[in-house]
């Protein structure tokens, strides 16, 4: 399992540098991190949208794919994502070793040279961005926000969060309001991005296999002017016990049902404990031995499929399922009845090994992933944990079925969300 | 004696070893050393073999819609009433199966115990248990399978787009079938497509991962049993190179029209070495006149007229060919009067030549990409070995890949009359229903 290390671009910033010789690719990335709010949200998923529609010496789209073409179907990707209430936002890069470039082309150079372009050398008209480019980027986040429908498996469950932690900045959609992303203007962006080169977090990681030298060197050439920032404290909001249970149902024309069950875990991530949580989840709904599959599914033949995830930094556990309207209590009150069952100790023995087994496949796996070996350390840092993924090993062994108990009855039902589908059933 | 040949490619930096067991089925083992393991089984059954006998037979045996897909469902089912996931769940691994139109995959990753979680594979697969009452649940299952699938727009747009290509042929049914074509599913015909099709010398098994191919074949020998081979007939209906219809239309509750323009394409090669040549000329083809760097699909971005860029696919194999175009637009008439534009233009002049150069560099370099993870590997083997395509041979195609036979099939390949057009509108409170079977 590979390691992590820091090496110093400057004073205030580092690589986080994953030193693997496994892949044919190299991966970079960068993101700045700052609080979820109703403005920040659709800011930072335009900003770098607009970026990578063009820089000065790449002033068009298709002069930025050419480029990506010529560096042997590079990829440099726009993104937004978020953890917990903090909202991580960017570019990233794949590409593969200039091994097998068969003309002798220097892909890492060049995608270094792109990347400096684009975060650092971008399209400015009059004192803002290019309109142009502002506007259609606009267009298609408000597309994106909308066709969110379209999926209505991903709908259901954001729109039970979106309910769930109405109050919280929680609720906020990733890519912020409609109205919000309507508002942004050249100028206004162009603040943005000024306020996010010269103060705010930035992250950098390096998975792969180079000179680190050369990468120090590259590093500290193409961030020269950005200032450092000390971290800021992880803010998020944490609820640990459910109110009153809340309930809401919306009506959709479709064939299929959907129901999402809103938990508060009462356990977060930089708590310490997370990986029993994770033998929980196994054990609960996430694998098709656990016991959501094998009764929901497999021995009331309610659903095709009815599945868990949580959110470890929020401390929220969503249950969704999709089924036929008529059978929405008989579902939701088999769901509860098996979560019952874990908070009362029903847990065989095998059923504990099983899922241990499953975590510890998750954790090893993700040494063959360099997003989600990202993914892993960005979370862990959030948390102000260290710990790698080898680490949490020894911990997964140990659980004991008095803790996966204890972790399950600190779970709180919070919201029902049911999309109700009418007029379209078989 | 059996053995493994070994075959390297320097290009790739890669080597794989293959070996025929004595019951007939073909295994690929990729040595990689990488911390996960992938194992995918497969039979040469899939959506599309819904008519077919065996050499012992006289005549056809015609079968419920949707049958390769219950069958794919009904094998993780135990004589002792367990399941095979609750088997994998012991040794960590992670299981799965799926049903595409020509294959049905049976799967697992992990990343210790490999090897008992490939015996556990290959008997799941070896040993068919169903039961008229085990039949049953899984129709409550299925059909809860299918009321998702139909209120997915992309689905319904890509098989309302291919009811639109195709007259006969079945690759045009829903992979899953209906709520009615399963009812008509009985253990008995189950049983009759299960001995059909998943005898040994019907199926690959493709493994991925730090692995001994000896240990495999030790392994195989106590798995997998030796029987006389059925020999196979499925039909195909044969096709006219016309569509049947130019335009289909149907209402679903999305945000935006949604698009998909199909090309049918007859011309299929009946040995793989040429079937690899024209899925080489394809990729590239595609990729220079849709792909991100085309001029079709940044003047449309630009335009401000498409949603999140244009999106191409295409299948080619024994069976069926044809050619996919998707995006998401408020301005069809706008969008497909460019397209079209755009499509005539390249057969009047031909593509750019840079672009065309560009292209060939750009697949090139996905299908090195796609050596990264034991599970890309493991599928990109089994996608072209079930069509007996050797995925090695893949970057010299791509290279061989020559701009006047492009241009060539270009001008034989984009005719309107091959052409169909599958539309997802908005739905409004008038209309409340979609065309999709």
């Amino acid at each position: 399992m590979p390691s992590v290390t820091k090496l110093k671009i400057k004073e205030g910033l580092d690589v986080q540098f994953i030193d693997t010789d496994q892949f044919k690719t190299n991966y970079f990335s960068v993101s700045f991190s700052l609080p979820i709010t109703k403005e920040n949200a659709p800011l930072s998923t335009l900003l770098p949208k607009v970026l990578m529609r063009g820089c000065e010496k790449y002033p068009t789209m298709t002069a930025i794919s050419k480029r990506l073409d010529d560096l042997y179907a590079a990829d440099v990707y726009p993104r937004v994502f978020s953890r917990g209430e903090t909202q991580f936002f960017g570019l990233a890069a794949s590409m593969l070793k200039d091994r097998f470039a068969q003309d002798g082309t220097q892909i890492e150079a060049g995608v270094f040279e792109l990347f400096s372009q684009l975060l650092f050398h971008p399209l400015i008209e009059n004192g803002a961005f290019k309109k142009e480019y502002v506007e259609t980027e606009k267009k298609q986040i408000i597309s994106r926000i909308r066709a969110q429908k379209n999926d209505k498996r991903r709908y259901a469950v954001k729109r039970c969060e979106e309910e769930m932690c109405a109050d919280e900045a929680y609720g906020i959609p990733t890519f912020g309001y409609e109205e919000d992303v309507a508002k942004i203007t050249p100028e206004s962006l162009y603040q943005f991005y000024q306020s996010v080169i010269t103060g705010i977090q930035c992250h950098l990681y390096f998975i792969g296999h180079t000179n680190t030298e050369h990468l120090k060197h590259e590093l500290a050439s193409m961030f020269s002017s950005l200032a450092p920032v000390p971290a800021v404290p992880n803010t998020c909001q944490v609820i640990r016990q459910a109110g009153k249970i809340k309930e809401i149902t919306d009506v959709m024309p479709a064939e299929q049902s959907k129901l999402t069950l809103g938990f508060r875990t009462g356990t977060i991530l930089a708590d310490g404990n997370w990986h029993v949580f994770s033998v929980f989840m196994e054990i609960f709904g996430l694998s098709p031995a656990s016991k959501l599959f094998m009764n929901v599914r497999e021995k009331l033949s309610l659903c095709y499929y009815c599945s868990c995830n949580a959110e470890p930094h929020k401390g929220i556990m969503l249950v969704y399922s999709g089924i036929t309207a008529k059978n929405k209590e008989k579902a939701q009150s088999e769901i509860l009845d098996q979560l019952k069952a874990i908070q009362h100790g029903d847990i065989a023995e095998e059923e504990l090994n099983a899922a241990k087994l499953s975590v510890i496949n998750a954790y090893r796996s993700l040494s063959d992933s360099p997003v989600s070996l990202e993914g892993w350390f960005t979370g862990r840092k959030l948390a102000g944990l260290t710990t790698t993924p080898e680490d949490c090993i020894p911990m997964v062994m140990a659980v004991t079925k008095e803790q996966v108990m204890n972790i399950a009855q600190k779970i709180s039902l919070d919201t029902i969300y049911f999309m109700k589908a009418e007029g379209l059933q078989a | 004696m059996n053995s493994f040949t070994k075959k390297e490619n320097a290009l790739l930096d890669e080597a794989y070893y293959h070996y025929k067991h004595k019951s007939g089925l073909s295994v690929y083992v990729i040595p990689k050393k990488l911390s996960t393991y992938y194992a995918v089984f497969a039979t040469r059954y899939g959506s599309v073999d819904n008519e077919f006998k065996t050499q012992a037979e006289a005549g056809y045996t015609k079968v419920p819609n949707g049958i390769a897909h219950f069958l794919e469902h009904k094998l993780f089912e135990n004589e002792d009433g367990t399941d095979a996931f609750q088997q994998y769940a012991k040794t960590g691994a992670e299981a799965n199966a799926f049903t595409s139109f020509i294959k049905t995959s049976y799967l697992f990753t992990c990343t210790d115990q490999f090897y008992e979680s490939l015996r556990i594979l290959l008997e799941t697969v070896s040993k068919p248990y169903f039961t008229p009452e085990t039949v049953k649940k899984e129709q409550g299952i299925i059909g809860e399978e299918i009321g998702m699938m139909n209120d997915s727009p992309g689905w319904v747009l890509t098989f309302n787009m291919l009811a639109g290509l195709y007259k006969e042929h079945s690759v045009k049914i829903n992979i899953a079938g209906s709520t009615d074509s399963i009812a008509q599913i009985t253990a008995d015909t189950l049983y009759k497509c299960y001995k059909t099709f998943y005898h040994p010398s019907n199926m690959i098994l493709v493994l991925c991962g730090d692995i001994e191919p000896e240990k495999v074949s030790e392994l195989l020998d106590q798995t997998i049993p030796c029987t006389p081979t059925p020999g196979i007939e499925s039909i195909y209906a044969k096709e006219a190179p016309e569509a049947v219809t130019p335009y289909t239309e149907a209402y679903m509750d999305i945000a935006k029209p949604l698009f998909s323009i199909g090309i049918k394409d007859v011309q299929i090669a009946a040995d793989p070495v040429s079937r690899l040549e024209k899925i080489a000329y394809l990729s590239v083809i595609l990729e220079a006149m849709f792909g991100p760097s085309s001029a079709i699909y940044n003047s449309l971005y630009e335009q401000g007229l498409i949603t999140g860029g244009l999106g191409y696919e295409f299948e080619h194999n024994r069976s069926f060919s044809f050619i996919e175009i998707t995006g998401e637009t408020d301005e069809l008439d706008t969008v497909f009067k460019q397209l079209k534009a755009a499509v005539d233009e390249i057969k009047k002049s031909g593509i750019d030549k840079e672009i065309f150069e560009r292209a060939k560099k750009v697949v090139y370099a996905q299908t090195i990409k796609s050596f990264d993870s034991s599970e890309e590997i493991g599928n990109l083997f089994m996608a072209n070995m079930i069509d007996s395509i050797d995925a090695f041979d893949i970057p010299d195609a791509i290279a061989d890949v020559n701009y006047e036979k492009a241009y060539e099939l270009i001008q034989s390949m984009f005719q309107k009359d091959y052409c169909t057009v599958s539309v997802i509108k908005p739905r409004t409170d008038k209309q409340d229903t979609n065309t999709a079977e």
